[in-house]
């Protein structure tokens, strides 16, 4: 315990100060009423002597008087002298009176000669030191008459004083210890227990709950011990939950798929959670108080909250962020109130495969009425020509026939692959899977495609081990295969190449590829190969006879046998196709 | 000189704003493009006149600095750095434009298919804009010098659909015309991804003090 502490220190000094002035003041009290009551004492002493002594010198004669105050001296136990009245000494016990001065203008002759008894203490020239006089008239009644003065060296009633002084001084030295090493326990405990308090609050500022002071005495400091100790309690338990409210946010916020953006007044970040970061390509956790710029530009956001704060109103909005890849996002924004002032908060849902649903949908049946309408208008077509005279035209009429077929065929090629995706997206399950040899299913897929690969000089290359099985629908297998060789073969250069290729993977998968080294697909449409009828070059896709289905179908067949298939592309340089199914 | 600090915070405040602006117009020529998007293309143009207001004032801004705060070092770095930046965000604002002039003269012919991949050399592009552009506001040196690198990678794509657009004309010669159109639309994207590369090296020069430009061993 650092007991040097400026407190401790005050108390100390204070009361030894004060029991110091209490010594000092008492000491002089006692020395001075000490010395006074010695004083007392010696003067009856002395006045009691000197009674006697003038007693006997009425009958003295004065040439007797020298004798007499040499003799009377030893009796006296003090320096005598005779003074006559008009101040002379007459006789004198310690000295020859002839030498001495006139001794009319001592104070105590002066009032012994007025016929008192007159005391003083002072130096004395003639002894050279301190000394107590008592003079007294010998006749009293006669004034001036004779005076007899008794003379005592004045250390007597000092030594006394001095006796007593010391006595007063021990005692009051012993009191003044005593008092001290009080106080000393007094400051000590009250100085022990301020630290404890200020240790424990120093404890609280560095966020130390778990400490408890220990229940003193009940005074003040016990009180506030008390009272730091409820305060201690109540701010564990407001931490406590303050830390369970973040907890819980963050959880909430990270979990969101929702990107969160909170900025304050001056468009400075207060925070923003994982999922916006990632949006915005920036690093989690964002600085606090970073400016909303340095971490997106965009000026639509950037204006949905700057319009937030101005008009403290909510905001809802459809953009598409250039900084998240050109993702499109339902925004809502809205004011927020903050400790520094008003903010507003702004939460993006990601709405660009919602959207990309959307649009499939709407195309789906712009592209199923516009796929159904070209042929029918050609049958239709070729129909009224053959009513309307063409039925006479033997050179035509077989060649309209034969178109009105063409397209027949080709409705008809629509119908059952809407039929198929419609099978394979309807909830039944239809024929459960079996064990099927991957290299069966290649070769009767090759084989179907087979003639139309050598009309258009491509070759086909296959390697399947034929202890590959997957688990899969015979049929569906079979037409997955079909549809994605006869892509490879009809979108492709002639003299181009197709490879088929089947391997084991890791973790019972069987993978599936169908690469060519074709026209190859633009990035920007690879996502959508797979939407039905959507076509990358419309034209050459009629052209080769294609319903913009097949992909569609491959997709919804995979999926259904519990496979996946995915897509990568370079435009110019050709496009691989690969399905992952189970082992069978 | 606190006040020196606000105002080059400001400055960094409004390059920023006017980044924003011109990644946007980059974005939108693009997906004008791509979708056939009058209404996509009038933003562009509408954008425009506000980064050309947005330049002078930015250039102004810093012109004063310059003038008036004889700054030293790192601010003076940042201050040179502020006006070339700038200065590249116009000319980037200024061949979003031209794409879109492009983009408005396809919409209204028949499309035409040649094997480039347009939308892809866009992407790349955009990236490199965006990248410089964080590597500036987050001091960022390694993602300024992967910017850098990408450039490689736009000029490979724009020497490879020059070839193919070549090509398609000679099997196509009706469709010359919009074939040029698309090698401008290339042209520009190169060009576009060659200022971002100014940028990411006036962010080196703020970050390091370096000056990496006509260094070939910067570029890998």
């Amino acid at each position: 315990m650092a007991i040097a502490g400026p407190f401790f220190r005050k108390l100390l000094l204070g009361s030894l100060l004060l029991i110091l002035v209490a010594v000092v003041f008492l000491d002089a009290l006692l020395t001075r009423y000490t010395a006074q009551r010695e004083l007392r004492s010696v003067e009856q002493d002395l006045r009691a002597r000197a009674q006697i002594l003038t007693a006997e010198m009425q009958d003295l004669p004065p040439e007797a008087l020298a004798q007499w105050v040499l003799e009377a001296r030893s009796r006296a136990g003090a320096r005598l002298t005779v003074i006559a009245p008009d101040g002379k000494v007459l006789a004198e016990s310690d000295q020859r009176p002839d030498l001495m001065e006139n001794h009319a203008s001592r104070p105590e002759v002066k009032e012994a000669l007025a016929g008192r008894i007159g005391s003083a203490s002072r130096y004395s020239d003639s002894v050279k030191r301190e000394m107590f006089y008592l003079a007294m008239p010998v006749k009293p009644g006669a004034v001036p008459g004779q005076v007899l003065r008794l003379a005592v060296p004045a250390e007597q009633v000092e030594r006394a004083v001095g006796e007593v002084r010391w006595r007063i001084l021990e005692v009051s030295l012993a009191a003044a210890i005593l008092s001290l090493g009080a106080a000393f326990l007094l400051a000590s405990s009250l100085n022990r227990r301020i630290q404890q308090l200020q240790r424990f609050a120093e404890g609280l500022v560095a966020a130390r709950f778990d400490q408890e002071l220990p229940r003193g005495p009940k005074d003040e400091i016990g009180a506030l011990a008390t009272s730091l100790n409820g305060m201690a309690r109540q701010l564990r338990d407001m931490l406590e939950r303050l830390r369970l409210e973040a907890m819980r946010r963050e959880a909430i916020l990270s979990s969101m798929v929702e990107g969160v953006l909170a900025v304050d007044h001056e468009l400075c970040v207060v925070f923003c959670n994982e999922t916006f970061a990632r949006a915005v390509r920036a690093s989690h956790p964002v600085a606090e108080r970073l400016p909303v710029l340095e971490l997106v530009r965009d000026p639509a956001l950037l204006e949905m909250l700057a319009k937030v704060l101005v008009e403290n109103e909510q905001q809802k909005r459809r953009l598409q962020l250039a900084a998240a890849e050109g993702r499109t996002y339902q925004v809502h924004a809205a004011p927020l109130e903050l400790m520094s002032g008003r903010g507003a908060i702004a939460v993006l849902h990601d709405i660009t495969d919602l959207e990309r649903l959307e649009r499939v949908r709407r195309d789906f049946v712009a592209n199923v009425s516009h796929e159904l309408r070209t042929p029918l208008a050609a049958i239709q077509g070729y129909a009224e020509t053959l009513l309307d005279g063409g039925l006479e035209d033997a050179e035509n009429k077989r060649r309209f026939v034969e178109i009105i077929k063409a397209h027949a065929a080709r409705l008809n090629n629509i119908a059952s692959d809407l039929l198929a995706l419609s099978e394979l997206e309807s909830a039944d399950a239809g024929p459960p899977p079996e064990k099927i040899s991957v290299a069966d299913a290649v070769e009767a897929a090759v084989t179907a495609v087979e003639s139309e690969a050598a009309l258009r000089k491509i070759r086909l290359h296959r390697s399947a081990g034929s202890d590959l099985y997957a688990t899969a629908n015979k049929i569906r297998l079979e037409q997955v295969l079909v549809n994605l060789i006869d892509n490879a073969v009809k979108f492709n250069r002639p003299g181009g190449e197709v490879w088929i290729e089947a391997a084991r993977l890791d973790e019972g998968k069987i993978r599936i590829s169908v690469e060519d080294n074709g026209i190859g697909i633009p990035s920007a449409e690879l996502p959508r190969i797979f939407e039905r009828f959507y076509r990358v070059d419309k034209a050459r896709s009629r052209e080769a006879g294609g319903t913009g289905l097949g992909l569609s179908i491959v997709k919804h067949a995979v999926e259904r046998m519990g496979g996946s298939v995915s897509a990568e592309s370079q435009l110019g340089k050709g496009s691989k196709f690969t399905v992952v199914l189970p082992e069978g | 000189m606190r006040h020196f600090i606000e105002e080059l915070v400001e400055l960094q405040k409004e390059l920023l704003v006017m980044a924003g602006l011109v990644e946007l117009a980059v974005h939108e020529s693009v997906q004008s493009l791509v979708e056939r998007s009058h209404n996509r293309a009038q933003q562009v143009l509408l954008n425009e006149a506000k980064i050309n207001q947005m330049e002078i004032r930015i250039d102004e801004m810093a012109t004063r600095l310059l003038a008036t705060q004889q700054p030293m070092a790192k601010d003076l770095r940042f201050l040179t750095a502020a006006i070339k930046i700038n200065n590249d965000l116009e000319r980037i604002g200024d061949l979003a434009v031209n794409i879109v002039e492009r983009a408005l003269s396809l919409m209204d012919q028949p499309p035409i298919h040649p094997a480039v991949d347009i939308p892809r050399m866009a992407d790349l592009a955009q990236r490199m804009v965006h990248d410089s552009l964080d590597s500036f506001v987050r001091r960022d040196a390694d993602m300024a010098r992967n910017v850098l690198l990408s450039d490689d990678a736009v000029d490979n794509l724009r020497d490879e659909t020059y070839q193919e657009l070549v090509r398609f004309m000679q099997n196509d010669p009706p469709a010359i015309s919009r074939a040029l159109d698309l090698v401008f639309v290339a042209r520009n994207l190169e060009r576009i991804a060659d200022h971002a590369t100014n940028i990411a090296e006036d962010a080196l020069f703020v970050i390091q003090g370096v000056d990496v430009r006509h260094h070939a061993e910067a570029r890998g």
